[in-house]
């Protein structure tokens, strides 16, 4: 076998290789079709920014996608973190306020792992739950209207460094950067990573294998919470103001970002950068429709609709790969 | 040996046999737990608010709240039994009550319902076909579909609203056969449901299609293996989850006679809280329809007590959602406690 052929394959197996090609694709059609200044500095900077914080909870959502579970709750979770920490700072200060929202999140985590894992209650009802509790819990600790962090507050250097910028790009996109190399690192040189991607890929074989599921999946469930309440926490440092909708839906965008990013719901498929590339393509869209005057519905059903391209290519192109007929259940 | 045969002497036999049935009755009748809850809550509710809860007026309103939520759970207790999940449903309610809304004044009554109820169809067959026919999660298509028809439904009013008069709806032929009308006081939405009720229960529980929606949910080899052919099965369901939400949608829209793009929003959180209080098994193979209707009510009567006892209405989110983690932890518990009794 030659070995082009070989490579070719290689990258054509990615489970990322459709968020590779979408990307391609999108920025060379933005490039082109410049409407109205998609590559100037404000627009880029706002992309780049929310990329950022979409990519933290898509990249918790692709950690539980491939331990085959999924998290409904990111959304919720990422509304009240920010939320909290506005509220805790007065008592807290802001470094305390961030490790009780962050402590908190974790705790969320390890209650949805304890309810799916002990509990053997299914993912898709505990975390939907999760949604509506913690949706709940932010209108019932807010009242109507949440209340602007203090002047003071944002002038603190955490704050400062986690919202301001460095270089023209926000920092919170290095941030971003630093943590996607840590768990990039993770998942493909550390024992863990393997042993993530073994639970996920079949989990009698890896439990046989002495890897301890339950405990694998706990921490899923945990990165996946705090992830996506330290977004919460970034989003809050660099715009202080928020509403009691913070969050609304967002699970539904990571889930997409993480699908289109090539994790599948059977598990044991992910990678971090399909995952950056997957928020990184649902943001632009969203900036390039704005820009191009359509209505903000449009942008749902945008997401909707390439979710829908992006899953039945990949079904056709693994069909195709490996000259598999789709299954029947 | 001989210890076991003294206890099962004649005096203890009967309360065996009791106890035993029973058990066999929580196993075996899933609705069981559903409906003895919701007669418990509807007594202590009626208790704690002297009465109020049971009064006519707020027995009307609760019921049509149950009849439009338990209709769209019926649908996904439908598609819950062949171990799919149809997460959609709350965007195809809002396009049913639009299309019924945006026809109504132009095409008369049953058009706009005959083209709602074509809308709904549409979208289950789309949701079905590439659940079943290209083998994608359900989560993940219904997800999507989640998205697209909610936006439509946002395009459709241009983020205003659409609404018809009072007097005007008043005078459609046949306008008060969808959920305006009355009978004893009570919306026609309930006869509805209870029409979806029994259809659907007989359709489940006496017809071939039921038996082979219930064999492709507890174990779809098997079933292919009898002759089930399993994806014309499950499109089947999703086809009557989308007929089920959009005719919902249309008895929402007919009373309220207004819709907008937020109509209908986490209206699918709510149909498979239902379905899951009721007793039907999120892995398939399990359900009830008399138990989804009673999940229904248990639901549209914790929001309906939240609000006579003047609590926060915002409350209802977090009651509901621990009430739903508690019954399906107390499902499993009660079934696998009665299943080593028996």
């Amino acid at each position: 076998m030659d070995t082009a052929k070989l490579h070719w394959e290689k990258v054509i197996k990615r489970p990322d290789f459709g968020a590779i090609l979408i990307a391609t694709v999108l920025f060379l059609g933005f490039a082109t079709l410049d409407y109205d200044g998609f590559f100037n500095a404000f627009t880029m900077r706002n992309v780049l920014h929310f990329s950022a914080i979409l990519g933290l909870v898509a990249l918790g959502q692709t950690l539980v996608l491939i331990v085959k579970e999924v998290d409904l709750s990111v959304g919720s979770v990422y509304g009240i973190g920010g939320i909290s920490y506005i509220l805790f700072e007065p008592q807290l200060g802001v470094i305390g306020a961030a490790t009780a929202v962050l402590m908190g999140a974790a705790l969320i985590g390890l209650i949805n792992a304890a309810l799916i894992l002990r509990g053997k209650l299914s993912a898709v009802i505990v975390t939907l739950c999760g949604l509506f509790f913690y949706r709940g819990a932010i209108y019932l600790m807010t009242g109507a209207g949440v209340p602007r962090f203090a002047t003071e507050a944002r002038q603190h250097w955490f704050n400062q460094l986690l919202g301001g910028q460095a270089m023209g790009i926000p920092n919170s996109v290095w941030i971003f950067l630093l943590v996607a190399l840590i768990f990039h690192l993770l998942l493909t040189r550390s024992a863990f990573g393997n042993q993530l991607y073994a639970v996920g890929g079949d989990a009698p074989s890896a439990l046989s294998r002495g890897v301890r599921n339950d405990l694998i999946k706990t921490w899923a469930f945990v990165a996946c919470s705090v992830l996506a309440a330290f977004a919460g926490i970034l989003t809050i440092a660099d715009r202080p103001q928020t509403y009691v909708s913070m969050g609304y839906q967002f699970e539904l965008e990571a889930i997409a970002a993480a699908i289109v990013g090539g994790c599948s719901l059977r598990g044991g498929r992910g990678t971090v950068l399909g995952a950056i590339l997957g928020a990184l393509i649902i943001v632009s869209v969203r900036y390039q429709l704005v820009g191009m005057g359509a209505p903000s519905s449009w942008f749902i059903t945008f997401v909707g609709v390439l979710l829908i391209s992006v899953v039945v290519f990949n079904r056709l192109l693994g069909v195709w790969i490996y000259g598999k007929q789709p299954a029947a259940e | 040996m001989t210890a076991t045969t003294t206890t099962h002497g004649p005096a203890d036999s009967v309360v065996i046999r009791t106890r035993r049935s029973l058990m066999r009755g929580l196993v075996h009748y899933r609705e069981t737990i559903a409906v003895l809850v919701a007669l418990v809550l509807t007594l202590v509710f009626a208790v704690t608010t002297n009465g109020v809860f049971l009064n006519h007026a707020n027995m009307v309103s609760v019921t049509h709240v149950t009849a439009v939520l338990a209709i769209i759970a019926i649908g996904q207790s439908l598609v819950i039994c062949a171990g799919e999940i149809d997460i959609s449903v709350g965007s195809i309610f809002a396009m049913g009550a639009m299309t019924f809304l945006a026809l109504a004044p132009e095409f008369g009554v049953f058009a706009a319902v005959g083209t709602a109820l074509l809308v709904g169809f549409m979208i289950g067959a789309f949701n079905g076909y590439l659940v079943a026919y290209l083998g994608i999660p359900s989560l993940i298509i219904t997800l999507s579909s989640l998205f697209i028809f909610r936006g439509i439904a946002y395009m459709l009013v241009q983020d205003g609203a659409l609404r018809i008069p009072l007097a005007e709806r008043l005078a459609m032929d046949g306008y008060l056969a969808f959920g305006s009308g009355t009978f004893f006081g009570f919306n026609n939405s309930v006869l509805w449901m209870l029409a979806f009720m029994v259809v659907l229960h007989l359709v489940m529980f006496t017809m071939p299609f039921g038996n082979r929606l219930l064999a492709v949910g507890g174990d779809a080899k098997s079933a292919t293996s009898r002759g089930v052919r399993v994806r014309r099965v499950k499109l089947t369901a999703f086809i009557v989850v989308g007929l089920c939400a959009a005719f919902a949608g249309i008895l929402e829209a007919n009373k309220v006679g207004y819709a907008d793009g937020t109509t209908g929003r986490l209206m699918e959180l709510e149909a498979i809280a239902a379905c899951v209080v009721g007793g039907c098994a999120l892995a398939g193979g399990r359900m009830s329809i008399i138990g989804t209707i009673a999940g229904a009510f248990i639901l549209a009567s914790i929001q309906s007590y939240l609000v006579i006892t003047g609590t926060t209405p915002q409350l209802y989110l977090v009651v509901m959602a621990t009430f739903v983690i508690c019954a399906a932890l107390l499902d499993a518990r009660v079934r696998q406690w009665a299943l080593r009794l028996r």
